[in-house]
């Protein structure tokens, strides 16, 4: 009996330790335009905030590169800590996937963050919860709107209301590696500028360079798949849904044309190895550095500031231009960003308030942009062509953010992308026609988004 | 009385601490598991009560088709099963080659045999995901000189899985190492005396007198190999993300895809549902067979 029960318990324990070892948006908008004139830097000019009596903590969910170099969150801290002796601002910064837990599992507990920084994909879906506060009020009487180009502050917008601050934004252009276009006798300045330009170059390059695969992208399970296919779609005129974010129209024909483009690189003239359906955009990109692929659509100034290079020796190996167009395509590209929200149950809103003005005012927030090669969310900033002067690509950029659309706000985007990228890879890796990839795609983003 | 009683609380007393802590950081929340699994929970709504759906995340599960319910368990199983096979073998191997070694000699090169257990599952992954680049891995480098042309290990199913198997293995056999380590350091070295007195070759001796008298130790080995299979989810992160196309997606994926990916957290409750559920049956052979075992000893 002794040993029956013995062993009951020992079976259960034994079978939780095993067990316990394992472990309605608004359609997509041009992103900015490039400012025509010289505009000054805004003042930060901030509405007085009511001082709080008490001393206060005021906890703002970041991510972590924010804190590293030339962080505008620092320097509006220490600046925001003067001027209101009795609050601090707590900066707790994470990591991507992190971030996006730990401001949706706020709502059932833990630390209340007062503030949190949010993927532009993310803004439906904390508006949608009643995350973030509205921010109609701040909006109607901030003296920066004005400096933020329409398409920005469209995209600050749930329901028609403003919910969110843009801090950066980041856009997609097409880069090569220049020792590899000179290895192949191709002009190391001149990219490729239509579709059949880039087929024909990385023919070239791997006819004549060995071991180096003609164009890269990036196919993996991750949503960074579907980012990359998004310029060739826009630029056909193709949307990933319908202006009311109802319905997904990916699957139309200019979809089907662009995810036919990457099949065909692949798999009709095999420029590009089926490896990619195993990398993500960082592993391509760092191919296209280590020159073992010549080309890629990528996240203009990723890898930039990890290779060390300065402005002049990065030209040098680098190249970026606007991405190459298929047959009666306009130019086109994609872009991304980071914003800031107010939570709506914090109990200090104008102060936090008055910080996310403070860091996200142009001469506090162009140092970062800097350092890290974003797009500036403001027109001040986009005028500011002497603080890029180091990137040689801040004119591509400029122009690439005004061709760019952003992936779609709705709330259950992260599901809809697994929807986008597995049908990207289906279709890559053979299995299944691109226009049915596609259209399964589409049925099943139907349903998530009725 | 008193004595009686205190001799049968006693163990119980000593048990407490024990049992007081696996109850609340794994009990509760596998009973919270539980709970979820039968509930529309999701994680953009995790403030408020979930809806109760019945087996709903069940059938929802085993009905899916991207990926379907049957791949995962499939790759699962393999990949658990390789790891098994793998880490029991080439532990056990080590830990026989180890023990034929002078004990001046044994001690430092289990060390160095150790270093790939305790290295974090995220660095091994990082190491085998470039070990099987194909351009510039050395898998290839290794293969290419031989007149072998380049592999896309991480590319289809099967190779995919074998990969990770291997790296795997790699990353578990130290455990393994260790008990079967420790279990022949008890076999008695009377026998073995006598064996090689009677001219016993030495793989007679291995398969007559070391295996019979480590076969408790190897059940246990075995058992900590099931565990490292078919909960591992960092390893597999890392080199494929489950992917192409779900096709090396486990179970351990598949519960962080759903709930982390996805925020359908009723969904991946299930999932953890039934990884419990294959744990509990391997834990009831475990203790079967080792009750058989207790029993020839008596």
């Amino acid at each position: 009996m002794r040993i029956r029960s013995s062993a009951i318990a020992i079976t259960a324990t034994l079978a939780l330790t095993v067990s316990a070892c394992s472990g309605a948006g608004q359609p997509a908008q041009p992103v900015a335009q490039p400012a025509t004139a010289a505009a000054t830097a805004a003042a930060a000019a901030t509405p007085a905030s009511t001082e709080p009596t008490e001393p206060v903590t005021l906890h703002m969910f970041v991510r972590n590169y924010m804190l590293n170099q030339d962080s505008p969150l620092k320097t509006a801290k220490a600046e925001f800590e003067k001027k209101h002796p009795k609050v601090t601002i707590d900066l707790s910064p994470a990591p991507y996937d992190p971030q996006h837990q730990r401001i949706l599992l706020s709502k059932a507990g833990g630390v209340l963050p007062d503030m949190f920084q949010i993927d532009t994909i993310w803004l439906g879906e904390m508006a949608d919860q009643g995350l973030a506060a509205n921010l109609d009020s701040y909006y109607k009487s901030w003296d920066q709107r004005s400096d933020i180009p329409d398409s920005f502050l469209e995209s600050s917008k749930w329901k028609g209301s403003y919910y969110a601050v843009w801090a950066y934004s980041d856009t997609r252009t097409f880069i090569w590696n220049k020792d590899v276009f000179r290895k192949a006798g191709l002009d190391p300045e001149k990219p490729p500028a239509t579709w059949d330009e880039v087929v024909s170059f990385a023919q070239q390059i791997q006819a004549r360079v060995p071991g180096v695969a003609g164009v890269g992208f990036p196919a993996a399970a991750q949503e960074g798949t579907a980012d990359r296919w998004y310029p060739y779609l826009f630029m056909g005129g193709g949307r990933i849904l319908n202006p009311e974010q109802t319905k997904a129209e990916f699957n139309s024909p200019a979809g089907v044309k662009s995810v036919q483009f990457l099949v065909d690189l692949v798999r009709k003239y095999k420029v590009t190895p089926p490896e990619v359906l195993t990398q993500d955009a960082d592993a391509v990109r760092d191919a296209v550095y280590a020159g073992r692929y010549g080309m890629m659509l990528a996240t203009v100034g990723d890898g930039w500031a990890d290779s060390k290079l300065d402005g002049p020796a990065y030209q040098a190996k680098i190249g970026a231009a606007l991405p190459p167009l298929c047959d009666g395509c306009k130019a086109a590209s994609a872009a991304g960003g980071w914003l800031f929200m107010i939570n709506s149950k914090s109990a200090y809103k104008d102060l936090v308030w008055e910080y996310i003005t403070m860091a996200t005012a142009t001469p506090n927030i162009t140092p970062f942009e800097v350092a890290l090669v974003r797009v500036p969310v403001r027109k001040s900033g986009l005028a500011l062509t002497d603080a890029f002067k180091d990137d040689p690509y801040n004119a591509v950029t400029v122009k690439a953010a005004g061709v760019s659309q952003f992936a779609p706000w709705v709330p259950a985007y992260y599901k809809v992308v697994e929807h986008l990228y597995t049908a990207v890879q289906k279709a890559v890796q053979g299995t299944v026609p691109v226009k049915d990839a596609l259209d399964a795609a589409a049925a099943e983003v139907d349903k998530l988004i009725k | 009385m008193s004595a009686r009683l205190v001799g049968w609380a006693a163990p119980w007393l000593l048990l407490a601490p024990a049992l007081i802590l696996l109850c609340v950081l794994v009990l509760l929340p596998y009973a919270g598991a539980l709970l979820y699994s039968l509930t529309d929970g999701q994680l953009i709504t995790i403030g408020t009560a979930p809806r109760l759906v019945g087996l709903a995340n069940f059938e929802k599960l085993m009905s899916a088709r991207d990926p379907e319910f049957g791949l995962v368990v499939g790759a699962t199983a393999v990949f658990t099963a390789g790891t098994v096979v793998g880490s029991l073998g080439l532990g056990t191997f080590l830990g026989l080659a180890l023990s034929s070694l002078r004990p001046s000699a044994r001690g430092p090169l289990q060390a160095l045999l150790l270093v790939p257990w305790v290295i974090a599952g995220v660095v091994v992954g990082y190491t085998w995901k470039l070990v099987y680049d194909p351009q510039v891995g050395l898998a290839n480098a290794m293969l290419v000189p031989l007149g072998v042309s380049r592999v896309a290990w991480l590319l289809e199913r099967w190779p995919a899985i074998a990969a990770l198997v291997v790296a795997n293995v790699w990353a578990a056999y130290g455990i393994v190492l260790l008990v079967i380590s420790s279990a022949l350091a008890n076999v008695p070295a009377s026998l073995v005396l006598a064996a090689q007195v009677d001219g016993a070759r030495a793989a007679t001796i291995i398969r007559r007198i070391v295996l019979p008298n480590i076969r408790r130790s190897f059940l246990l080995a075995a058992l900590v190999a099931v565990i490292s299979g078919l909960n591992v989810f960092d390893l597999i992160f890392v080199m494929t993300g489950g992917g192409p196309t779900y096709q090396t997606e486990t179970l351990a994926l598949t519960m962080y895809r759903l709930t982390f990916r996805r925020g359908d957290i009723g969904e991946g409750a299930a999932v953890t549902v039934i990884l419990f559920g294959f744990s509990l049956a391997l834990a009831v052979v475990y203790v079967l067979s080792w009750q058989r075992e207790a029993r020839k000893w008596k």
